[in-house]
């Protein structure tokens, strides 16, 4: 071939791969001026959509938007009716009766039946599963025989007493009952749908959902494309016709996509642009207090941390948590001095803060040295520490400013140096308890406390410090088994003074999330959402 | 030719079984599992995911039932992505993953490929001229600045600012969304392209054969594309077969900025999630992927050199 025939080759591929290209239009074109399209991003790709395995936010997203279980919630994050219109709660607080609405139905035009209720809940607690949220069903009867594969699957307290009624048998009381309901684990799922396909049924061609939308298309990585469900029993007043959801991890590229109108709400923004695009654009960024908790672990099975609680008081009292919110975090974060936030159950627990939290940074400096002191540690004696967070830089920055505040608190008395660990790497040394200082933090997965207070149960996986108090244990316990809400607030608050006085982990801020929301969303109450649980249903466009 | 290229196929079979075999013990050796989360697991939990995984099972056994599933076909399943099968993930029905970085691979060597012969062969025949200059210079220039600046810098200028093209994504692969990507791996890659042309082009016209040619009296177009041309074009050759395996699994930096749902980002995730089945797919794939082309290279190499021939 010659060297002519062989450009003209190239030059014709070139047109004919840019003219099939051109004309490769599809129904996907997204357009920032379609009223019936809203694109918004998540952050990263969902790992499932199976409702009853998944187990972080990016899934959660989604999944109130395509499922909704027996009870549901508003943007102030109260618990309202979802699928069942109403339900009687036993005087002892321990049988919970559903009653579905009448006609509901899933996607594909079935009847939503209290069998399927049924088999979501057993779905949740079935071995074979394995779902990470197993927990959330502990409270059932008979749910952790089955979960650790002692009893069948047909022995789980859900039951369905006709089509539409459904009854739940819990243990104990629980005030936190109706929100578990509300969660995505729970949520309802056709038997049938999920009976026919096994695995492959979240596939979008074979799904069938409950929620306000259906899932037409998802590329891996690329895109989620919700489709208004028209079964849905409230599907008049689901305003967006489509949703196209985005897994951007680059929050530089969410950034410009925002700005050239591609995206109506972004998932996060670009950390180093914050004072620019506070300026740029105004009323259009929100940052937000999100129920989570950060903190620091002790490692209390290390003989140096477990029998010295002087010197566990004196580590936290040394850290200036207003300077890490003002000046290493810098966007809203709130100073933590307790184990639960302020905002949790709207405020029911405030006020819990250490009593030196109010003194004057210097006597808060003088107390932690004199601790320090009587602990046993000096320039002479000093303490070595190594404080262990996962490899990402404001996780640094922050390592960094505590072991230079124990520094200079401290003087010579401590060493402290600093290690970072990829993910998955830093999660497993945490596991064993493989480390001096750990970072921790928490999200909570619905608006209560216990998404704190189970953190410091002795047995509970969570509890990365590894510390054990039985008297909190059975304060809580108390609490839960309690019926009256009054008594239940004390006794907690009781048992989270209790274990605080035990500085196995250093509380340090509340978490807060930064979001893009464009001018022409309506509808979203972004500023009172605390838990950053959101539906796409309650978004009209301008 | 037909002998020699299945002669290859069957020497490339152990340097893949020995890469399989590498990637997946290092792989298992690995801090960290597929399913260590924020959230632990209860012990419950994990025993029947690991078993659902055949994490359960001895190395050597689930090495022996890894490659069993690979001559049937199968990647396995992703750790990640929860239950699906690595082949729809890395091959989708719906044109995202492989589809997507082969599409991008193509149009940019389509497009680099000529673009790169064209001014390397420019420059070698006006050796020391200003455009020759210029190509040396800009060679230095985007092999210095990575993707990683270009990128970047262009949706700034041709998206944000000039709303010319979209910012990022894939859309339906159409020519609006294409353009930037493309664009910046052409930036990326052609200019090595033109700088081996460049030298191929200058060490051919200063053979003997050439000399030669021009001594007998033949005109400068005949000796360029009868007699230069060929052997000049031999270096690119080789250089192209494995810079179309690197695009093919090594875009990930451009992917990340234009957020282009390919392999690249699959890859990322999969290291930092353990999703042991699918870094040992994309693995397999890359090479497979570059011994492939490393044939067809040979091959052309066989068409184009008569030295080789025989």
């Amino acid at each position: 071939m010659s060297m002519k025939k062989l450009t003209g080759l190239l030059f014709g591929l070139i047109s004919l791969g840019l003219i099939t290209a051109c004309s490769h239009k599809s129904a996907t074109e997204l357009s920032s001026k379609d009223k019936n399209l809203i694109t918004v991003d998540n952050g990263a790709d969902v790992p499932t959509i199976d409702p009853t395995i998944s187990q972080d936010n990016t899934s959660t997203r989604v999944l109130y938007d395509l499922f909704e279980g027996l009870t549901s919630f508003d943007q102030s994050q109260k618990t309202i009716p979802g699928l069942a219109e109403k339900w009687e709660i036993s005087t002892d607080g321990r049988i919970y009766t559903f009653h579905l609405r009448p006609g509901i139905k899933f996607s594909d035009g079935s009847p939503i039946t209290a069998q399927d209720v049924v088999f979501s809940w057993k779905r949740l607690v079935d071995p074979n599963i394995a779902s990470p949220y197993s927990m959330l069903a502990s409270n059932v009867v008979n749910a952790n025989q089955i979960i650790a594969g002692k009893l069948p699957l047909n022995q789980l307290g859900v039951k369905a007493l006709d089509a539409q009624t459904i009854q739940i048998n819990l243990i104990n009381p629980d005030s936190s009952f109706l929100k578990i309901c509300a969660m995505p684990n729970v949520a309802i799922i056709s038997k049938a749908n999920v009976t026919k396909f096994g695995q492959a049924w979240t596939d979008p061609k074979n799904m069938v959902t409950s929620g306000a939308y259906t899932l037409s298309e998802w590329v891996v990585q690329g895109h989620m494309l919700l489709t208004k469900n028209p079964n849905y029993y409230a599907a008049k007043s689901v305003a967006i016709e489509k949703v196209n959801i985005l897994p951007i991890v680059d929050t530089n590229s969410a950034f410009n996509r925002y700005q050239t109108g591609e995206i109506d709400i972004t998932y996060s923004f670009p950390v180093d642009q914050y004072k620019q695009i506070k300026k740029d654009y105004p009323g259009q960024i929100h940052t937000v207090s999100l129920e989570a908790l950060a903190y620091y672990d002790l490692n209390m099975t290390l003989a140096k941390f477990k029998n010295n609680p002087q010197l566990r008081q004196a580590l936290s009292m040394a850290v200036d948590r207003q300077a890490i919110v003002k000046e290493v975090l810098g966007q809203g974060q709130v100073a933590s001095y307790s184990y639960a936030t302020s905002t949790v159950e709207n405020g029911k627990f405030a006020g819990l803060d250490y009593p030196w939290a109010s003194l004057p940074r210097d006597k808060q400096i003088a107390q932690a040295q004199e601790l320090f002191k009587a602990a046993g540690y000096s320039p002479n004696k000093p303490l070595k520490l190594m404080i262990n967070y996962n490899t990402n830089d404001g996780n640094k920055k922050l390592a960094l400013a505590i072991g230079s505040m124990w520094q200079q608190v401290f003087g010579t008395g401590i060493q402290v140096t600093q290690a970072n660990q990829e993910w998955k790497t830093f999660l497993k040394a945490r596991n064993k308890a493989d480390y001096d200082v750990g970072r921790d933090a928490w999200i909570a997965d619905y608006n209560s406390v216990d998404s704190y207070t189970n953190l410091y149960q002795c047995s509970n996986l969570q509890n990365n410090a590894k510390s054990c108090n039985p008297e909190y244990d059975k304060l809580i316990a108390q609490a839960q088994a309690s019926q009256d809400p009054e008594q239940r607030v004390k006794l907690i608050r009781q048992a989270l003074q209790l274990v605080q006085n035990d500085y196995a982990i250093i509380p340090l801020y509340q978490y807060t999330y930064t979001r893009l929301v464009s001018p022409r969303v309506k509808g979203y109450d972004i500023d009172d959402n605390h838990l950053d649980h959101v539906m796409s249903k309650w978004y009209k466009l301008d | 030719m037909l002998k020699f290229a299945v002669k290859r196929i069957l020497v490339s079979i152990p340097t893949l079984l020995a890469i399989i075999s590498l990637v997946f013990f290092l792989v298992h050796i690995t801090p960290g599992n597929p399913f260590d989360g924020e959230r632990a697991l209860s012990p419950e939990a994990l025993k029947s995911l690991m078993a659902q995984y055949r994490l359960d099972l001895p190395i050597w056994q689930q090495y022996l039932l890894y490659l069993d599933d690979l001559i049937h076909g199968s990647f396995g399943i992703s750790m990640k992505y929860l239950g699906q099968p690595i082949n729809s993930l890395l091959f989708p029905d719906n044109m995202g993953g492989f589809w997507v970085t082969l599409r991008l691979s193509i149009y940019t060597m389509l497009i680099a490929v000529p673009f790169g012969i064209i001014l390397g062969a420019y420059a070698g025949l006006h050796k020391n001229s200003w455009f020759d200059k210029l190509v040396v210079s800009s060679n230095i220039f985007f092999t210095a600045v990575p993707t990683m600046v270009t990128g970047p810098l262009f949706v700034l200028i041709l998206a944000v600012t000039l709303q010319l093209f979209p910012a990022g994504g894939w859309g339906d692969g159409d020519f609006a969304h294409l353009f930037l990507p493309v664009l910046v791996l052409v930036l990326a890659y052609s200019p090595t392209i033109a700088f081996v042309t460049r030298g191929s082009i200058i060490d051919v016209l200063n053979s003997n054969y050439i000399r030669t040619a021009r001594a007998k009296g033949l005109p400068t177009k005949k000796i360029l594309f009868k007699h230069a041309i060929k052997p000049a074009i031999l270096p690119v050759i080789s250089l192209l077969g494995p810079m179309f395996a690197g695009i093919l699994v090594g875009a990930v930096v451009t992917e990340q900025i234009f957020t282009l749902p390919g392999l690249g980002v699959l890859t990322t995730n999969a290291a930092t999630n353990r999703d042991y089945n699918m870094i040992m797919a994309i693995t397999i794939l890359g090479s497979i992927l570059t011994i492939v082309f490393n044939i067809i290279v040979d091959l052309l190499y066989m068409l184009l050199d008569p030295k080789i021939k025989q």
